[in-house]
């Protein structure tokens, strides 16, 4: 079919143009790189949907530990353990809700809140026989209820930015001009000591060494952000008032003096033995957890980093994100700048994949993924409720995200489609990049044809300067002498006609037919006529100077066509994304879907200045 | 809806003076006039204007009366608008078409962007217009009519030749003669430039101011759709997510007027003129 023909022309040549942008030579192998990438790697953004986990309890923090068991601390403070293979169980109560050996509680409180602890269970029970983390050949049946079930409307999205600030855990750092994540409540479980998972909520810090079967309060911390292993069996808590270190597996915490006490620590990320800290004053860098440097990237020094992602499998490479948007480093945060063109500001958290330049990034905008290194992203959202879900880590079969809407876990939607080449998207004909492109150069003034002077100067060289006189006169004559012998006198009537051909500068006039002796054009006189062409100035009057002033326009135009040109590329690529995303909008709040259709309505409009209102006019038909 | 007006209105100037300050839908005639700059024609006009449109947004909106630029910035130092906020409840849509549908009494941006390229004479119609000017132009001769006279008298005197003894020989005749000339003529030159047909400097000249106002007419055009889609994106924020507080409903509607104004300024305050009040 020539309509879909033209429709994959458009499709490849989008994407041969966006390699040619974003293409700079990333993550090439260099000597010293590790090499453990794999052969085939997954791509989440292309036939995969998030399936929900069958934990509907809003998530305020998740953990993995290296079994795969995966942890949750809900809103409500209750905290759910799922074994790999096995349902999902409550753990710790809601907050408030101490157990018996804790002392005295306030009876109507506790009864509340086990009300609502039972109310909990009881969804959880119905919800118990949902598979979690089932091999991709499951039955299409359970999947498909199970997407059933994921893709319903969250009525609770975030309607403002308070909304967003509170769906996303942002806090004000209280100068009512930026925000970053919250502290306080978070669950995390060790990779290096097993069984031990620590979870920090508004009523203290609790403690499990039997992976969560059984709880017990270790006293207080700073609101806390992030725990990690660090080298020589300590466990590092990153706080509000910077890092407290405990070398018995939590019991007990304590904190040191160095450059990043006192800092707000949001988050860690290992390379081996070397840790890194993301802070409200920067990256910070620690071979032992204890003594920390900070990293002075030349631009981005003090921007604060809420989450720090290593790529395992690239030498030095690792991104960080915060208020600025995602950015990369290449040499072990040294030196940090933009990772590409969206720089998906308000990421909240990272995970690097399963190879080089591989990773998913999760924030106001939902989760995107990135295969290049973060140049490019495409959204990662199929099945997920709303954009408010947002906690990211690695299962034991792929990524996990948990939010407002539960937990979700990726798998292939549909094994068909995930092998197909991506779907392309219906442009009329006329309404493609190349025909707006053209329509964009050949507006008025925009047009090459009207300054390609060189051959128009040598036309017009051999064309003639060319005159036409006519002349009609009249003399009388009288004259008499004194003795009136010789008195004469004579009228005569005349009519002139000349025809004058002068070529080239005419400065000695070249006539081919002449019945006058005027063969001099009249070539301007003398005075000195001057045009401005951008920051130049010409004589007008002498032809000589018609090539140098035709040459700075010609340059002049050349430059905005290239602008142009530019603007339409980048115009009708963010179009196509915003449609490729239709789809997956339709699922999200109704704001977000007015968001994107005004997006939508504004990217026409900016490809109709650009085409005086050709794009439109094509998609209207008309 | 309860509409309320917040009293203390915004000046350009640091601060609400009082004296010599008005609002811009409450001033008279007299009171414009008592601003340096503003004549009694304009003032009336500008009074005239204001009871047509029901209301005025800003004194951006005035540009639609031709004003200069002096009095535009005499009028934006002496008036303020009134900033009146509307507590709206918050709506129970269900799609996107029926929250967009609460703005289809105002203009859309291909309306908009037409108001903004006929304020700033940027039609690219106007454009091709001249570059068919710079050729056509060449095609029609120049036309140098002449008209010559010539009057002349002339006296001719014939001396004779004497002999040596003072004797008129007899073979010279002598006469006088009087010779009177009277010459006119009309002449009519074309000269067709044929050369220039094809290029010529004032061509290259049109090419390069045509040039200039693409770049102008993108340039604003942009502007123009930018502003009208962050003011409709803040309306529907208004509409979904009505703020509780004051403080953020001022904030909101100041946001609003300032776009609004904004598109006016672009439009010669065309934009406003479009809205239903």
């Amino acid at each position: 079919m020539p309509g879909m023909a033209m429709d994959q022309r458009v499709v490849a040549s989008l994407i041969g143009l966006a390699l040619l942008c974003f293409s700079p030579p990333l993550y090439a192998q260099e000597d010293g790189a590790e090499s453990a990438v794999p052969q085939e790697r997954t791509v989440y953004a292309n036939g995969h949907i998030w399936i929900g986990a069958g934990l509907g309890a809003s998530v305020r923090s998740l953990s993995t530990d290296a079994a795969g068991n995966i942890y949750v601390l809900a809103s409500d403070g209750t905290v759910y353990r799922r074994p790999v293979g096995e349902s999902w169980r409550e753990g710790l109560g809601p907050t408030g809700l101490r157990l018996a050996d804790e002392g005295a509680v306030d009876e109507e409180v506790l009864l509340l809140d086990a009300e609502g602890a039972l109310l909990d269970a009881e969804d959880l029970t119905a919800e118990e026989d949902e598979a979690f983390g089932d091999d991709d050949d499951d039955s299409d049946d359970d999947d498909a209820d199970e997407v059933e079930e994921s893709e319903r409307p969250v009525e609770s999205a975030a309607e403002s930015l308070e909304d967003v600030a509170d769906v996303f855990d942002l806090d004000s750092r209280g100068d009512g001009s930026s925000v970053g994540p919250r502290a306080g409540r978070l669950i995390w479980a060790s990779e290096f000591t097993a069984g031990v998972v620590l979870v920090a909520r508004e009523d203290g810090l609790w403690r499990s060494e039997d992976g969560g079967e059984s709880w017990r309060d270790v006293g207080g911390l700073p609101p806390v952000h992030v725990f990690s292993d660090a080298p020589g069996g300590l466990i590092i808590a990153g706080t509000t008032e910077g890092l407290r270190f405990s070398g018995d597996a939590g019991q007990s915490w304590s904190a040191n003096v160095d450059p990043i006490s006192g800092i707000e620590v949001f988050h860690f990320a290992r390379d081996g033995k070397t840790l890194f800290a993301g802070t409200e004053e920067g990256l910070f860098r620690s071979l032992d957890g204890l003594k920390w440097a900070k990293l002075l990237s030349r631009y981005d020094s003090d921007v604060p980093v809420w989450a720090v992602a290593i790529d395992r499998y690239w030498s030095g490479g690792l991104w960080v994100s915060g208020p600025v948007g995602v950015l990369r480093s290449d040499d072990g945060g040294e030196q940090l700048r933009a990772a590409g063109r969206n720089v998906l500001p308000g990421t909240v958290s990272l995970l690097a994949l399963d190879s080089p330049g591989h990773l998913l990034a999760a924030g106001i905008d939902g989760v995107w993924e990135s295969r290049d290194g973060g140049m490019r992203w495409r959204p990662v959202v199929n099945g997920l409720p709303s954009a408010a879900n947002f906690r990211l880590q690695m299962g034991s079969n792929g990524p996990v995200v948990g939010g407002l809407d539960g937990v979700f876990y990726l798998t292939v939607a549909d094994i068909k489609s995930a092998t197909e080449a991506p779907q392309a998207i219906e442009t009329p004909d006329g309404a493609d990049m190349a025909s707006l492109v053209v329509v964009a150069l050949n507006r008025p003034g925009m047009v090459m044809s009207d300054v390609l002077v060189r051959g128009s100067i040598a036309r017009s060289l051999l064309l003639p300067k060319l005159t036409i006189s006519s002349k009609w006169s009249q003399q009388r004559m009288m004259s008499a002498d004194y003795g009136a012998r010789s008195n004469r006198g004579h009228f005569r009537s005349s009519w002139d006609l000349g025809l004058t051909a002068c070529f080239g500068a005419c400065t000695s006039g070249s006539s081919f037919v002449s019945f006058t002796d005027d063969v001099v054009f009249d070539s301007g006189g003398s005075y000195a006529e001057v045009a401005v062409v951008g920051d130049e100035v010409y004589s007008a009057a002498g032809e000589g100077s018609l090539a140098p002033m035709a040459a700075n326009v010609a340059e002049r135009v050349t430059r905005y066509r290239t602008d142009v040109s530019g603007r339409i590329t980048e115009l009708v690529i963010a179009r196509h994304r915003l449609l490729e995303a239709g789809g997956i909008v339709k699922a999200l709040s109704l704001k977000a879907q007015i968001t994107h259709e005004l997006d939508l309505a504004e990217s026409s409009a900016r490809l109709d200045v650009y085409t005086n209102g050709y794009f439109t006019r094509v998609l209207e038909g008309s | 809806m309860r509409p309320f007006i917040i009293a203390a209105a915004l000046f350009s100037s640091s601060a609400y003076a009082g004296a010599g300050h008005y609002l811009l839908n409450q001033v008279t005639a007299d009171q414009l006039v008592s601003i340096d700059g503003v004549e009694k024609t304009e003032a009336d006009r500008i009074v005239s204007l204001r009871q047509e449109r029901k209301a005025l947004n800003s004194v951006e909106e005035l540009r639609i009366l031709g004003l200069d630029g002096e009095t535009l910035e005499a009028l934006r130092s002496h008036l303020a608008t009134e900033l009146t906020i509307t507590k709206v409840a918050k709506g129970s849509y269900t799609s996107v078409e029926q929250v967009l549908a609460q703005f289809s009494d105002e203009p859309d941006v291909l309306k908009v962007q037409a108001m903004a390229m006929d304020y700033t004479k940027t039609n690219p119609a106007m454009v091709e217009g001249w570059m068919k000017a710079s050729t056509v132009a060449y095609a029609l001769p120049a036309m140098t009519l002449t008209y010559d006279k010539d009057v002349g008298e002339y006296t001719t005197w014939d001396y004779l030749d004497l002999n040596e003894d003072g004797n008129v020989g007899n073979s010279e005749h002598q006469f006088n003669t009087a010779r009177a000339d009277d010459d006119h003529g009309f002449g009519v030159r074309l000269a067709w430039r044929l050369d220039k047909l094809v290029m010529s400097s004032e061509r290259i000249r049109v090419i390069n101011e045509a040039q200039d106002i693409v770049k102008l007419r993108d340039k604003v055009l942009d502007e123009v759709t930018r502003v009208y889609f962050d003011r409709r994106r803040l309306q529907v924020d208004k509409l979904l997510s009505p703020s509780s507080g004051l403080k953020e409903q001022i904030k909101n509607e100041l946001r609003l007027q300032e776009l609004t104004a904004s598109i006016d300024a672009l439009t010669g305050g065309a934009f406003s003129g479009s809205l239903g009040r």
